[in-house]
């Protein structure tokens, strides 16, 4: 099973263009991270997360109580969650699904979810929680990252 | 008394209670990249 570094995570999110300017605002906070496929993210979990999103009533946008930050932090815990729980998950492992915030093309602040479905920059994808789809960000979004957090 | 009593403490349950939940959750396990 692929597992990255900390390290190793942060570098292919780098080299992916997704580089907060601020280094303070890039936290990897555990040592080793197993990779999500793409196939699970689109599928089993998308379905899951509509589940766990129903069940506590929070599908709905609501500004500020429940907006683009909630649930983005939900369905990173979520994600985690599940991680936690699958039979023999590699030891000792966080998953690699993590939060970004960034400003749009619009011009307005937005935070997403971000995860690595591989080892290389171009494996890594980023997640809209409130449509339960995976996105593409432009190079220049992706420029303006400016938090991090796995 | 003592249904109007009971019926009292019915409603005030009732309003005390936490919000229904819709459904179950599903956990499914995690695909991993080999």
């Amino acid at each position: 099973m692929k597992i990255l570094t900390a390290a190793e995570l942060e570098l292919t999110c780098a080299v992916a263009g997704y580089a907060p300017m601020d280094v303070n605002k890039f936290s990897v906070v555990d040592r080793r991270y197993a990779l999500p496929t793409r196939n699970f993210l689109e599928s089993a979990f998308s379905a899951a997360l509509w589940s766990f999103q129903s069940f506590f009533d929070v599908l709905r946008w609501s500004e500020e109580a429940n907006d683009c930050d909630d649930f983005a932090r939900l369905a990173a815990a979520f994600g985690q969650i599940l991680h936690y729980l699958t039979p023999g998950r590699p030891p000792a492992t966080a998953l690699a699904v993590g939060e970004l915030w960034y400003v749009k093309d619009s011009g307005e602040n937005h935070a997403i979810n971000i995860a690595l479905c591989g080892p290389t920059p171009d494996d890594v994808v980023c997640y809209e929680p409130q449509t339960r789809r995976i996105v593409t960000l432009s190079e220049q979004e992706k420029s303006r990252t400016h938090t991090l957090r796995f | 008394m003592k249904h109007i009593l009971a019926i009292a403490l019915c409603i005030l349950a009732a309003g005390c209670a936490s919000v229904e939940r819709k459904g179950t959750i599903q956990t499914p396990p995690v695909e991993y990249v080999k």
